[in-house]
């Protein structure tokens, strides 16, 4: 068999076992936010409207789901602004309007609350004063949305002390063969090439 | 996170895909039938600086050091930091940095990433120094790499395994994962450098390397023998090949003589210490130089090639909408999970757009039929013709990520670890694009564009060496432009659409 024979099975293979293996270890899923605002940046003062498109295998509208907006300021301890966006026409669109109380750094979570689980995404955000430039008039922004804390799928240190311990695996076993080879001669020699012969064939 | 292309600035690219397409092939001249392999080149060993730090091994150890230590502080972030793609130094630095600007860094400097790359440092510093004696001073077995594996299917696996993580799993906004990936490349390294000869999994093996080495036919540099009849016909001991007491035999087994292409080079320096006739240099070039050059040709290249092409519009297509909206329509009709459908998802691009190759060549090969070359000849042929579109894609889409998300290095090296440090006082620095969103846009359609016209030049050389007259070379070029158009249309399609990002920004 050869690998160009065997290409067609390993990925058929993985195609249809592999993903629903690897599922189960809690990987990723997809849930995206397609978010319009309008203006593309922020003022103080100012109302932000904030379309939000939910994309996902499991979109329809339930009851129970609250799409939210949080803004902290960075560097300064302030009241966190915090909107519920409604629904806006069809079952996986929300909207509302943000107004920021103060210029400067902030960040943003879109929380997206389930019946079972909260996905949320976070991002930065710049806003400025009066006179500051809006930008362009719409834009929009396509976020992953993900669970609120992913703890790591392994321990660290295990997988530092298994990288350690697998490296010296490799070359104690390597040490071994290499030594063993070394006792025992070898069943048949070729002489070996002259100085003065050529190579026979190279590889391109 | 991005907004597309504007509509009318993708109209116009469109326009001048299709009036270049056309205008390219009424005047292509006489001029691109000149002999492919000689164009000037300019050799940097003639200054001795150069010379002596390329000569000097410890060059390339500290070079080493330096990539090793980035090797290893990604790692510890991975594990270690806060497992958020945006407040993690690990995915960025992988992901938006690597990943994004090794392929500026072929298009100038060739394979030079295969001279600093962290893999094989460590597991070359593992074989020779091993915890205890060994015969011989070098830890391997030195076995033959299997036969059936000399071919580039290895690397073309593992490029789409890569994939597969990437963009189905998520692994560019997980740190912990990005920590694995490395460290799987660093296992496989190893573990080839200890059971076969020389660096085969460089040769074979390594995706980073090979898909480096295809586009480093573009590349601007070359290690080349000077005089390539001098090692033919006068040199007997072939120290380039076999290796001596100051520098190695070639890790990818190549022969000074007989190498007239880079993508297995890996710019090691050794042929340059060992050969005792001083005729290795290192050249500056244009760019392009290696894609026409008639031989050889590989069949596991051309797929490679073409896999390339696939995966590069795949990383654009899964950012948009619409992947979404097929991926939860293949979920609701198949009754499978996200991982399954993505999957399918993927198989299925990669095999489209192999057939509409094979469907494109069938028509050139219907267009003009030579007696001394079958389908499959020309598809290989052909398929060269094809890298500057995929590697001009793929810069394309990486000025779009670099672009915006470069700029979340200044916070993150305040915290690399998403622990609430504030190293360097800039943690709380709000990252902003490193481009005018319209610099980007303009240089996004420049790229595809230039990638076009650069495809159809290759194409045009390579179908003037196949057929005798440009009449018949036109005719059989004909459909290999069509497939080109339709790419380069599809291409300013996805960078229209608003993306999304890599490492969860």
């Amino acid at each position: 068999v050869t690998p160009q024979r065997a290409l067609p099975f390993v990925v058929l293979s993985i195609v249809l076992a592999c993903p629903d293996i690897v599922s189960a270890s809690g990987a990723h899923s997809l849930t995206r936010a397609v978010l319009s605002v309008t203006p593309q940046f922020p003022r103080v003062g100012d109302r932000w409207h904030l379309s939000v498109e939910i994309q996902s295998a499991d979109s329809m509208l339930h009851p129970e789901r609250k799409v939210r907006i949080v803004g902290e300021m960075t560097g300064h301890p302030m009241r966190p602004v915090e909107v519920e966006l409604t629904r806006a026409g069809g079952e996986t669109d929300y909207g509302g309007d943000v107004v920021f109380t103060m210029r400067g750094s902030w960040k943003v979570t879109l929380r997206l609350e389930d019946v079972n689980e909260v996905l949320l995404t976070t991002f930065d955000l710049e806003v400025g004063g009066l006179d500051a430039s809006t930008g362009w008039s719409e834009m929009r922004t396509i976020y992953d949305l993900h669970r609120p804390v992913r703890p790591n799928l392994v321990p660290p240190i295990w997988v530092v002390v298994g990288t350690i311990v697998l490296t010296l695996a490799f070359e104690v076993a390597a040490v071994v063969i290499v030594r063993r080879r070394a006792t025992v001669p070898p069943p048949v020699s070729r002489p070996a090439p002259s100085a003065g012969s050529r190579p026979v064939s190279f590889p391109a | 996170v991005i907004e597309g292309v504007p509509l009318p600035l993708v109209y116009l690219g469109a326009a001048i895909v299709m009036l270049v397409s056309f205008a390219g092939l009424a005047l292509a001249g006489p001029r691109l039938e000149s002999d492919p392999g000689s164009y000037r080149t300019l050799d940097v060993l003639r200054d001795p600086l150069v010379r002596v730090a390329l000569r000097w091994p410890a060059t390339r150890s500290l070079a080493q050091a330096v990539t090793i230590a980035l090797f290893l502080f990604i790692i510890v972030a991975g594990l270690f930091g806060a497992q958020q793609g945006g407040s993690n130094i690990a995915t960025l630095l992988t992901w938006t940095y690597w990943w994004v600007l090794l392929v500026v860094f072929v298009i100038f400097f060739g394979k030079a990433w295969c001279y600093i790359c962290p893999w094989d440092a460590i597991a070359m510093w593992i074989e020779r120094h091993p915890i205890v004696s060994v015969p011989g001073g070098r830890l391997s077995l030195g076995l033959k790499w299997p036969k059936a594996l000399r071919n580039l299917y290895p690397a073309a696996a593992l490029f789409l395994g890569l994939t597969w993580l990437e963009l189905g799993y998520g692994v560019t906004m997980r740190p912990e994962l990005t920590a694995y990936v490395g460290l799987l490349m660093f296992f496989l390294s190893l573990a080839a450098i200890l059971i076969f000869e020389r660096r085969a999994f460089c040769r074979y093996g390594c995706l980073v390397g090979r898909i480096a080495g295809l586009y480093s036919l573009f590349a601007a540099t070359e290690v080349r023998a000077r005089d390539a009849n001098f090692c033919r016909t006068t040199c007997r001991t072939y120290d380039c090949y076999r290796g001596n007491s100051d520098g190695e035999a070639c890790p990818t087994f190549q022969f000074l003589g007989g190498m007239n292409k880079n993508t297995y080079c890996i710019y090691c320096m050794e042929c340059l210490r060992a050969c005792p006739h001083d005729n290795v240099a290192v050249n500056l070039r244009g760019f392009g130089r290696d894609l026409v050059k008639p031989s050889p040709v590989r069949i596991d290249e051309a797929a490679m090639v073409i896999v390339m092409l696939a995966m590069s519009t795949f990383h654009g297509i899964t950012m948009t909408p619409v992947w979404v909206r097929i991926i939860v329509g293949l979920q609701r009709t198949l009754h499978v999970g996200y991982l399954t459908a993505f999957s399918l998802g993927m198989a299925g691009f990669l095999t489209a757009l192999f057939m509409l190759y094979v469907v494109f060549v069938a028509f050139s090969y219907g267009a003009v039929r030579l007696p001394s070359m079958g389908m499959k000849q020309l598809a290989i042929r052909y398929s060269y013709s094809f890298l500057p579109i995929a590697l001009f894609y793929h810069l394309a889409h990486n000025v779009l990520h670099f672009s915006i998300e470069g700029g979340a290095l200044v916070p993150l090296l305040s915290d690399p670890l998403g622990w609430g440090w504030n190293l360097f006082g800039t943690a709380s620095i709000t990252p902003t694009p490193l481009l005018p969103i319209w610099t980007v846009w303009i240089t996004t359609v420049g790229f595809i564009l230039a990638g076009h016209i650069w495809s159809l030049v290759a194409g045009h050389r390579i179908a003037l060496q196949i057929h005798q007259s440009r009449r018949m070379a036109i005719r059989s070029q004909l459909p290999m432009v069509a497939g080109m158009i339709a790419y380069s249309i599809l291409s300013l399609w996805i960078v229209s659409q608003p993306m999304q990002m890599r490492t969860g920004l």
